[in-house]
């Protein structure tokens, strides 16, 4: 826990280490805070152990331009994938077992941002980001009253791309759309189910971006 | 200007909203009869078809460090629990194909029974109420922060288990005659290779946590019971 919150709030006050001001600038300020709901989509490894979307994911940003075009900073987020598998029976080589199977992942990434604005001048605002640190993720499966599970922190890194749209000039509000792949580093080849080479999922994020 | 402003905090609204629901994560009730186990395995190189009849012990084994004696006397008497156990399975081999005889015969098959019921206390330190509606134990390693009072809170449940086994007549009959003429303590510290080994072919164990509704429980071990059964198609004579 203390080390989730030292990084967390390493990330998000080295945002405002270094700051270029946008002057003149009616859509576009110096300092960029946002809220986003996220869902999530699991893809590879993850998808297989767990194919089931999420809809109920957070994420906040916040960062400051460091020039005309780039803006460094840092983001926590939260995303939980969760199935139940109904009572059935699986079986295996010398006989079977008749259960309810529980899967859950939950995921906090927690990473600096550095994202660049083509056109931090006009009404829409298109922009490529790339965000790299780490993720704490939460693997479990329950079989009946028995857990197996895997917690760990894991080096990540995530691209990103997505529009702001204030709602209106000199509006220190707006519209924030962005798809996000989030990608990490992990890898088990000694798991009882299956082996993993990676834990990766797509985010759709929509949120709020306040400037100042 | 003011429709903008209007869809605007609409906007605002309506993000708050899902970002407040997001950090509230819920997932269905569970019941204790979803999490109960059925387990079952075999001895893959024995031939089930060759063989024809079964003998069930004469009483299903008790072990508990909870069950008071009067619970366990309900258990044994006419009509109780061991009386439900043993008729459930000798319907369900008899239902495969298989014969009952009588333990005195050269049955093909000794089915022994035996019920587990034990007490488990779990610890932890509650700090924060999380995962409503989520069936669990959730461990700690939260650190407590000054002002925020953290305490020990300790919850007990009890777990039962079924386990049916059915063994080689031959095998056991074997053991039976080496085992005759000693006592307890030279068949404990008897040499190992010099006792004959007793050939499980099938084991099941049938697991779960205990209601507080004996119905309740009764009716999860008879479907537990079925499922063993249900899952060991090679049975099938």
């Amino acid at each position: 826990m203390k080390k989730l919150l030292i990084i967390s709030l390493f990330a998000l006050f080295s945002a405002g280490s270094f700051s270029y001001a946008q002057d003149g600038n009616p859509y576009l300020q110096k300092s960029l805070m946002t809220f986003s709901y996220q869902m999530g989509f699991p893809t590879g490894d993850l998808k297989e152990f767990l194919p089931e979307n999420d809809y109920l994911g957070w994420d906040f940003e916040l960062k400051s331009m460091v020039t005309h075009n780039l803006a460094l900073g840092g983001h926590i987020g939260y995303q939980g994938f969760y199935k139940k598998y109904p009572r059935d029976t699986y079986e295996f080589p010398q006989g079977a077992i008749t259960t309810t199977i529980f899967k859950y992942y939950y995921t906090i990434p927690m990473q600096m941002v550095a994202t660049w604005f083509f056109t931090p001048e006009s009404m829409v605002q298109p922009y490529l980001g790339m965000n790299i640190g780490v993720n704490y993720n939460e693997r479990r499966g329950e079989i009946g009253i028995y857990l197996l599970e895997d917690n760990s922190w894991n080096f990540s890194f995530a691209p990103e791309a997505g529009v702001i749209v204030p709602f209106g000039k000199y509006a220190q509000w707006g519209a924030n759309v962005r798809a996000k792949y989030n990608y990490n580093v992990y890898n088990r080849d000694e798991d009882i189910t299956m082996d993993f080479n990676n834990l990766a999922y797509w985010n759709m994020m929509i949120g709020l971006t306040y400037t100042w | 200007m003011a429709k903008l402003r209007l869809w605007g905090s609409l906007s605002a609204m309506a993000v708050i909203t899902l970002f407040m629901a997001a950090c509230y994560e819920y997932h269905d009730d569970t019941y204790l009869d979803e999490l109960d186990v059925t387990l079952s395995y075999y001895d893959t190189n024995y031939n089930f078809q060759n063989n024809t009849t079964f003998a069930i012990r004469d009483s299903v084994g008790i072990i508990s460090d909870y069950l008071s004696d009067s619970e366990i006397a309900n258990f044994y008497k006419p009509g109780g629990g061991n009386d439900d156990i043993k008729t459930l399975v000798r319907a369900n081999l008899v239902a495969l194909g298989y014969t009952e005889v009588s333990e005195d015969a050269n049955f093909d098959f000794g089915v022994n029974l035996v019920v587990g019921a034990v007490e488990n206390t779990e610890y932890y330190y509650s700090w924060w109420y999380g995962y409503y509606g989520y069936y669990g134990w959730y461990y700690g390693g939260w650190y407590p922060y000054y002002g925020y009072p953290w305490y020990p809170v300790s919850y007990t449940y009890q777990k039962g288990a079924l386990l049916m086994e059915m063994v080689d007549g031959e095998s056991l009959r074997d053991y039976r005659e080496w085992a005759e003429d000693k006592t307890q303590g030279e068949i404990e510290n008897a040499d190992p290779d010099e006792v004959p080994d007793i050939n499980f072919v099938w084991q099941s164990i049938v697991s779960g946590v205990a209601g507080s509704e004996k119905a309740y429980n009764q009716q999860r071990t008879e479907r537990g019971i079925n499922e063993a059964f249900d899952q060991s198609p090679y049975l099938i004579k």
